[in-house]
């Protein structure tokens, strides 16, 4: 295991097929490594494993990304994490880009980098994506959470320890996005998004997957 | 009217139901009056049907069965409002005790 002030959290559920592919990335980096095998069905735990500078954490069950975000950040804080760095496991996005995230940090200006898409890189977002789906999300975003961000539900984002302390995700699914960016501005945290290089894959959150946001923030709204 | 001897049936069978759970202490006594009621309401409704006609006429709806429609959807949408909330409140707890156990499972292995 790498001994390193920066965590990157990597959950993960069925990417048995790209995990590898960004634990090799990662290799050639200094970052202390955790993966969150968020109950996944198929070799993702094993495929972990096999990189020893990666703890695998495993959730019994599928308890969704936010959850598997808040498990990996306690395990962190655990070990002494003072940055910490939410990372997909599909390999969308650029380990290159995470010294980036993480600098503003270190320099002691800012509490969350958020990354984005339209921050100056060549981006590849599929079509209807870009001009439909995200300008939607990015108005709801700021009406739910006062913030308005150049990009909506990017999940490559880092963190202080401190914020990471305060912040206990409590949206254990896909609404956890939304419920860190109204955090972001509840709690006053310094934040700046920063330009990070997204490699689509396939489509990702779709309109349906944006409705159930959507659901799951109103619904904690009445718990 | 068959339809109103099935009903009867089931109203009586779910009394039975109610009772027997009470005993068991499966219900307290806000579910077991509040369900019991129900019941006695839904029966009355059915072998005395003017009853609702009455109450209906009260409220300004038109008829009986409209009054016993509405508010049957209204207690609907109330219950599955309730179940939808118990659900997810359900899913948050499975989700705590999944992320402790991951995590226990973890401590033995803290000096690696």
């Amino acid at each position: 295991m790498k001994h390193s002030d920066i965590y990157i959290i990597i959950p993960a559920y069925n990417e048995g097929q790209r995990l590898a592919g960004v634990l090799d990335k990662l290799s050639s980096y200094d970052y202390a490594v955790i993966v969150v095998d968020d109950g996944s069905v198929d070799d993702t735990r094993q495929v972990a494993d096999k990189y020893q500078f990666a703890e695998v954490i495993s959730h019994p069950i599928n308890c969704g990304m936010g959850a598997a975000l808040q498990t990996g950040n306690e395990q962190a804080l655990r070990r002494g994490a003072r940055y910490i760095v939410h990372f997909d496991a599909d390999g969308q996005m650029s380990a290159a880009d995470i010294s980036a995230m993480t600098d503003p940090l270190l320099r002691g200006q800012i509490d969350v980098t958020i990354g984005s898409r339209f921050k100056g890189h060549k981006i590849n977002i599929p079509w209807f994506k870009r001009y439909a789906i995200l300008p939607v999300a990015r108005i709801l975003t700021w009406l739910m959470t006062g913030l308005w961000l150049s990009d909506a539900h990017n999940g490559f984002r880092a963190l202080t320890a401190a914020v990471a302390q305060e912040l206990n995700i409590q949206q254990d699914r896909m609404a956890h996005h939304t419920e860190i960016t109204e955090k972001i501005k509840r709690y006053g945290w310094r934040w700046r998004e920063v330009p990070v290089n997204i490699t689509y894959h396939e489509f990702g959150q779709g309109v349906v997957g944006g409705f159930r946001i959507l659901l799951d923030v109103f619904i904690s709204k009445l718990k | 009217m068959l339809i109103q001897l099935l009903v009867t049936l089931f109203i009586v069978l779910s009394i039975v139901s109610l009772i027997t759970r009470r005993q068991r202490g499966q219900i307290g006594n806000a579910g077991f009056i509040g369900w019991g009621l129900l019941w006695i309401l839904i029966g009355v409704a059915f072998w005395l049907p003017d009853t609702t006609s009455f109450l209906a006429n009260m409220v300004g709806i038109g008829r009986g069965v409209d009054l016993a429609v509405y508010i049957a959807i209204v207690v609907l949408f109330y219950l599955l409002f309730r179940l939808s909330l118990q659900i997810k409140q359900q899913q948050t707890q499975i989700t705590l005790l999944a992320r402790k156990i991951a995590l226990q499972e973890k401590q033995p292995h803290d000096t690696d």
